[in-house]
């Protein structure tokens, strides 16, 4: 912890961000997420790439020039940049759509969600009529604008105007498994873990407290010195304390649920509803309060200094510390800092020190990566076994994932890799490793069959799913 | 309050008429000096060995400088490159940065070094534990090149090394190593404390599944308590370990048996785990052959998982049986099982299975068969207590604790 305080320390001014910063901390997240989900096996079973996340994905540039605009705006050496032939890892694909997923900048306003109320970034979250008039200043003075109303996070991954939502996502799904030829097959899977990035740097987004109480007013800190150059300097610690490398792996990776529900939920257990009220922003804390000649009745008002249910400073403040130089410290019971409070004049004043912002950041991303290794997982959840039918013909068996009703589409490969559609069928259902549909065998000379389900799961969740198998089927005579 | 405000906005005006766009470097300008660096360059420094401090020449020398654009809510806007390699003396020299952007910030400069055969150097991050680096210096900076060491994680070090054209080409041949590891076909430890395997004819069951390996591939971040099932006792022929989730329901567990017989009583474990288990699917996934097993738990209405492999020539069979609260898919517990076969395979001889018995001898018969789902009528009854290797939350180191009870839902 000391080092990383000397590291910020010799940061005069920190750097800024846009919420993690996209080209470390989201970067970092999502290859923590994707190492501990089962992306990689999935991408070996269900999609045949051996190599799983460490596939070669061919993106021709020729194909989406507006994409390669802007990954040679990214730094190669962190591994999410495609080469001029546009070749990349699986995981660098999915990697580079967490880091793009703020280009241009103006979509970052959409990674926004106060559950307390269900919006997302509105004209009211830049509190504060000093946050006011800096950003009316800097505005001017730079001809820049920093936008300040925006869709709400969980309905932004499914939005129309979202270039890399859920229906993108889908989209180049299915023709990772439809189209015709190999590499038109890999450009797709490509374009489907970009747009899974995508989606889940807008749930990583939920882990940073001005994300999660729409505090855009955390986002004017001063960064550098150029007056234009401000950010979020919690989020600029998080960059400089654990850059892309050093961000940690889940504590735990939430299990699959409704994709809404890993940013908010009824019970309370989603990655904004947690954040939110667990963590003061640096525009939420509580408001300064008057202590007067009684400072211990004076505390019994704290309630009042906050806008939020939680989290609320109780009313034993240590006020011996917050009257010495360093202030005191008002921690969770996990022990990491919320904020620092002093006490000024009998004025107690609350704020959010690096070291502080420190803390909160090492407490928060393990969870941060878990939540988003679980969205993985649901992303890539649905599975298909195909297998020969000893009566003739193929088997295709619901996977991991019990079916309701869809389509099926089964295809065959032919020794070059295209791909014909062998069948289609729709399906009412079938449950986990139950079969779901029989088709006729494949001609001759097949070499691998692959099926694609398009409908809903057991409990009526939109579902995409997929297998493959070589033919003649392994273990058949 | 106006008189403040007033004053920071003049602050801020006094401000805007500077016109630097380079952040603060976040490294020394040399090794020797207290004085910050310059993000702008120029860069140079000497690459040793760091086993016998002899050069390293036509090492890659690869410069990136980033650049941010956006006011409140940044994005990347820019990167420029500086691509050479060591000399002869093993130094390295990169350009200072002249022509800047117009608007856009200055953020970072990064070096990597990298070397077939060394682990590479990143100025960022150190490779051993990921964490800052706080030695990168501007000027006369001295790089140590740590030699590659087999055991050492291609995964990690992938992620470490990143990517660019030039060392994308470099380090293509670590990508099947990478990937073998993640799906548990090869050994890659994240840390060398990761190196488990002693190995030997006395492998026993605890040494090829680690809670290293199920926290990394489950993602579960709970504490194991660990030790023998209770449906056989340890043998030369068999071995189990039971990791029982402390804290959680019994579909978190995890368990492991092993045989270690001839080849022939291999083949017949085998079959005979595959004719006695439920849902048994045979896929040929690790070893010579192995299968998937699912089976729903009465109880708690989980499913439980198993996979079983063989491999005849070292005459070894393991089953791995895991709650589904524990491994999410099968596929969890496949790779969970790639992992125990490559140590297997690291610690048994190949030829282990076949062994030669004077005439008459009979062949050895294995331990007899487990229950799959242990703990209903006729379960052996819990053995005496015995301690365990690692406390529960608030238990002293040396305590013990009753050996794990057999439940129905243990796997």
């Amino acid at each position: 912890m000391k080092r990383l305080l000397a590291l910020l320390a010799l940061v005069v001014g920190a750097r800024p961000s846009s919420a993690w910063e996209a080209a470390t901390t989201h970067a970092g997240l999502t290859e923590q997420a994707a190492l501990a989900s089962s992306l990689h096996e999935r991408l070996r079973v269900q999609f045949a790439q051996d190599k799983g996340l460490f596939q070669v994905l061919t993106v021709p540039p020729a194909d989406a020039v507006d994409l390669f605009v802007v990954l040679r705006r990214l730094n190669p050496t962190h591994g999410y940049v495609a080469d001029n032939r546009g070749k990349l890892s699986a995981l660098g694909w999915l990697v580079a759509g967490s880091v793009v997923a703020d280009t241009p900048e103006e979509l970052a306003a959409n990674h926004f969600f106060d559950p307390t109320t269900g919006s997302g970034l509105s004209s009211d979250s830049l509190r504060g009529l000093l946050s006011r008039i800096r950003h009316r200043v800097v505005m001017v003075v730079n001809g820049a604008a920093l936008e300040r109303s925006g869709v709400a996070a969980p309905a932004w991954i499914e939005h129309p105007n979202n270039p890399f939502g859920l229906a993108g996502f889908r989209d180049q799904y299915m023709k990772a498994v439809t189209a015709r030829t190999a590499g038109e097959r890999s450009r797709h899977l490509a374009g489907a873990l970009l747009a899974a990035g995508a989606i889940v740097h807008v749930l990583e987004d939920m882990g940073s407290p001005s994300h999660a109480r729409n505090d855009l007013a955390a986002h004017l800190d001063r960064l550098g010195p150029n007056p234009a150059d401000v950010g979020s300097r919690f989020e600029r610690v998080a960059a400089l304390a654990y850059g892309r490398l050093g961000v940690p792996a889940p504590a735990k990776v939430i299990r699959d649920r409704p994709l809404r529900a890993f940013f908010t939920a009824k019970d309370g257990s989603g990655l904004a509803d947690i954040t939110a009220r667990s963590w003061f922003s640096e525009g939420t804390l509580p408001h300064p309060l008057d202590l007067g000649g009684n400072p211990r009745g004076a505390l019994q008002r704290l309630p009042r200094t906050v806008e939020r249910p939680a989290p609320v400073p109780p009313p034993d403040l240590d006020l011996d510390a917050a009257a010495s130089e360093r202030g005191g410290e008002l921690s969770n019971r996990r022990g990491a800092c919320l904020a620092r409070y002093r006490v000024e004049n009998r004025r107690l004043s609350w704020s959010i020190d690096d070291a502080c912002a420190l803390e909160q950041v090492s407490a928060i991303l393990p969870t941060v990566s878990g939540y988003a290794a679980g969205m993985l997982d649901t992303l890539f959840r649905g599975t298909l076994a195909l297998e020969a039918d000893p009566s003739g013909g193929v088997l295709v068996r619901a996977g991991e994932v019990d079916l309701g009703p869809g389509t099926i589409r089964v295809f065959w490969d032919d020794a070059r890799g295209v791909r014909k559609q062998l069948a289609a069928q729709k399906v009412s259902g079938a449950a986990k490793g139950q079969v779901a549909s029989k088709v006729a065998m494949p001609p001759a000379e097949a070499r691998r069959v692959s099926a694609l389900f398009d409908g809903v799961d057991g409990t009526r969740r939109p579902l995409l799913a997929t297998g493959t198998s070589v033919v003649p089927f392994p273990g058949a005579e | 309050m106006l008189p403040k405000r007033s004053a920071a906005v003049v602050l801020i005006l006094a401000a805007a008429c500077q016109r630097a766009q380079v952040r603060p470097a976040p490294f020394r300008a040399r090794p020797d000096s207290v004085d910050p660096g310059s993000l702008l360059g120029p860069f140079d420094g000497r690459v040793l060995d760091g086993g016998n401090g002899d050069p390293v020449t036509g090492a890659l020398v690869y410069g990136t400088w980033t650049f941010q654009s956006g006011y409140g809510l940044q994005a990347p806007s820019h990167v420029r490159e500086a691509v050479t390699s060591t000399d002869a003396s093993g130094r390295y020299r990169v350009p200072r940065l002249d022509d800047l952007p117009g608007s856009e910030h200055l953020t970072d400069f990064t070096l990597v070094i990298y070397k077939r055969g060394y682990v590479a150097y990143r100025s960022d991050r150190r490779f051993e534990d990921l964490g800052p680096r706080l030695d990168f210096a501007q000027r006369q900076n001295l790089i140590k090149l740590e030699r590659w060491r087999p055991e050492y994680s291609h995964v990690r070090h992938l992620r470490y090394v990143g990517g660019g054209p030039a060392i994308a080409a470099l380090t293509a041949w670590e990508t099947d190593e990478a990937a073998a590891e993640l799906s548990g076909l090869k050994e890659g430890p994240r840390v060398a404390s990761d190196l488990v395997v002693s190995g030997g004819p006395g492998i026993t069951a605890s040494q090829i599944v680690t809670e290293q390996d199920i926290h990394a591939m489950t993602g579960f971040d709970g504490s194991f308590e660990t030790g023998p099932l209770n449906d056989e006792p340890d043998t030369d022929q068999y071995s189990s370990q039971h990791f029982r989730a402390l804290g959680q329901p019994e579909t978190f567990d995890i368990a492991v048996r092993l045989w270690k017989v001839d080849s022939q009583a291999s083949r017949d474990r085998y079959v005979e785990l595959g004719e006695s288990l439920p849902g048994v699917k045979q896929t040929g996934e690790i070893a010579d052959q192995s299968f998937r097993a699912t089976e729903k738990d009465p109880k708690s209405g989980q499913e439980i998982l198993g996979v079983s492999f063989v491999d005849e020539k070292r005459g070894v069979v393991v089953l791995l049986t895991c709650g589904a609260a524990q491994c999410k898919t099968i596929d969890t517990l496949v790779a969970i099982g790639r992992k125990a076969y490559d140590r297997v395979r690291r610690a048994v001889p190949e030829n282990a299975g076949a062994t030669e018995r004077p005439e008459g001898e009979p062949t050895p018969q294995p331990a007899p068969l487990p229950r799959a789902v242990p703990g209903e009528e006729g379960q052996p009854p819990p053995a005496a207590p015995k301690p365990i290797t690692k406390p529960a939350p608030g238990q002293k180191p040396t305590g013990t604790l009753p050996r794990p009870k057999a439940k129905g839902g243990q796997p």
